[in-house]
């Protein structure tokens, strides 16, 4: 897959994960935009329309779920690819995450940078077909 | 001295001096010379002197035994009267909730600390059911409880929550042991003390718990991640001794983040938060894996693991993050406390109603004095403690707490210094 023409958004408020996934990533070859709450985010997600969003949930201004909900009730970002992430592995919010139209979400403590490439590089692949 | 041994010590006495009055009118006969005339009326004499002393000797000692006795009951009765009014007064101010109960459970009578336990007058609730103020109560606990009173048996120390007769709820520790009358019937005596302020600070020292390791793990991933891009960005500039000294901060961040998260599960239980998510999952693939990640650490200290898995291992449908924490574990604590070259065993059965996993060693074993403990939160056994430095002694709390929550048993024989199985049994 050619990497070098996909924008991925990180929406995340705690600056060493965001810079880490962003080295990463870039690293990959994506093109990175990031966002240090969700106002921010929804705001870069609107402009940008990204191929995917990396989403923290827990944030301030704005959370995740909200971001979500709202790219999610928008039509001109109905092929971004959502990511959340959190650091809750309680089922309530997860189970929010799928209905609020999340396509998947990550234990950010359970995964590595190379297991979080390996998401990313597969929903993009998905949404190419 | 009792009446008995009194009345023994009378008789003994009267006779005693009887026979010595027979000896010294044996003695007088046969050595004094008594003029032969004189014989009849002196033997008459001394048997009229000798029955007159014995008379007088046992009528006084009689009027000493009764005095006595009156005195003694009359010491007896103010004993009485004196434990009577301490035992009205201890069970009345007591800061314990008392309650008499009789054979079916009513209210016979309870004391001041029961009605401001109960927010209600002195002996309001006579007459009613105790056991129905038990009702709410969801570790089904309180339902043993009348079951056991009816057996005779007693009930030391259960946590219970009751509802009120005015709603509200509180936490007691309750004690009930049953006693007879002075009329013969049967009672019961329940001590009910209010633990609600312990549960409270319990309640936010768990939460403090689960909210500081749910807060550290962000930290945390990113070290993590950090760690990795340094050894990814870095592996063809970086020397051995630094990549070295990247292994070792990258094994110090693992085991926080194992520290973490058994800190989270423990407060997690405690909480009750803590809810099963059930799938299918295939028992033998599944165990490999987890075996396969233990190898390395065996390896290590060159311990031969022997499996054994059961011809029938098919599906099984728990939850897999449970499932799997119970045998990883168990079986990195059998490596852990097993010296260099033992062995540590797995073996799996499985039928259509549960699967059993055996998870044995030839380890250090769990002193006999420490087996009751061992499942006990932040326990570890004394001969843990000097062999292996690191635990936080939530690893079998936490398997027994998540075998429980699944359903199953487990349970484990012991032998110090040559090796301890585990047996764990859990619903297929």
């Amino acid at each position: 897959m050619e990497t070098s023409n996909k924008t991925i958004l990180i929406v995340e408020d705690e600056a060493d994960l965001r810079e880490a996934l962003a080295t990463a990533l870039a690293y990959e070859g994506y093109m990175i935009l990031q966002a240090g709450d969700g106002e921010d985010g929804l705001k870069k997600a609107f402009e940008s329309k990204p191929d995917l969003i990396l989403l923290d949930i827990i944030m301030p201004k704005k959370d995740g779920l909200e971001v979500l909900k709202e790219i999610k009730s928008d039509d001109s970002l109905k092929d971004t690819k959502i990511i959340v992430m959190t650091v809750l592995d309680d089922l309530e919010k997860i189970a929010e995450v799928v209905e609020s139209g999340g396509d998947e979400y990550i234990v950010k403590t359970d995964i590595t940078l190379e297991g979080i490439i390996t998401k990313v590089a597969e929903n993009l692949k998905a949404q190419e077909i | 001295m009792n009446v008995r041994s009194s009345r023994t010590h009378i008789f003994l006495s009267t006779t005693g001096i009887f026979v010595l009055l027979s000896a010294i009118l044996f003695f007088v006969w046969r050595v004094v010379e008594i003029p032969k005339e004189y014989l009849d009326e002196t033997l008459l004499g001394i048997s009229f002197f000798a029955v007159a002393l014995i008379t007088v000797t046992f009528y006084q000692s009689m009027k000493i035994y009764d005095s006595a006795n009156v005195i003694a009951k009359n010491i007896t009765e103010d004993f009485l009267q004196y434990s009577h009014e301490l035992f009205t007064e201890l069970y009345r101010s007591s800061p314990v909730p008392y309650v008499v109960i009789n054979p079916v459970g009513k209210v016979v009578s309870m004391n001041t600390a029961t009605a401001r336990l109960f927010h209600t007058e002195l002996n309001a609730l006579e007459g009613i059911d105790i056991f129905s103020f038990f009702k709410n109560d969801e570790s089904h606990k309180a339902a043993l409880v009348p079951e056991y009173f009816k057996e005779g048996k007693s009930v030391s120390d259960v946590e219970l929550e009751i509802q009120l007769p005015d709603e509200t709820k509180r936490w007691v520790l309750l004690s009930l042991f049953s006693f007879k009358e002075a009329g013969g019937e049967k009672r019961g005596l329940l001590t009910l003390v209010d633990i609600t302020k312990q549960k409270m600070i319990d309640k936010a020292k768990t939460e403090f718990v689960s909210l500081a390791s749910h807060q550290l793990r962000t930290p945390i991933s990113g070290m993590k991640w950090n760690i990795e891009l340094l050894l990814t960005a870095g592996k063809d500039k970086f020397e051995d001794i630094h990549k070295a000294y990247i292994e070792k901060i990258s094994g110090g961040v693992d085991r926080m983040e194992v520290l973490i998260n058994d800190f989270l599960s423990a407060s997690k239980f405690e909480l009750g938060t803590l809810e099963p998510e059930y799938s299918d999952i295939q028992v033998f693939d599944f165990l490999l894996k987890v075996h396969d990640e233990l190898v390395g650490m065996a390896e290590e200290k060159n311990i031969r693991i022997e499996t054994d898995f059961g011809p029938n291992l098919g599906k099984i449908n728990t939850d897999p993050h449970m499932f799997r924490t119970i045998v990883s574990n168990l079986m990195s604590n059998a490596i852990k406390y097993t010296p260099a070259d033992g062995v540590v065993g797995l073996n799996v059965q499985q039928n259509t109603e549960n699967v059993t996993i055996k998870i044995s060693d030839t380890g250090i074993g769990i002193p006999q004095e420490d087996q009751e403990m061992i499942f006990s939160k932040m326990f570890r056994a004394s001969n843990a403690r000097t062999k292996v430095t690191d635990g936080t002694g939530l690893g079998l709390y936490i398997v027994k707490e998540s075998v429980a929550v699944l359903g199953g048993t487990i349970s484990f024989v012991s032998e110090q210094d040559k090796g301890t199985e585990f047996t764990v049994i859990l619903p297929a």
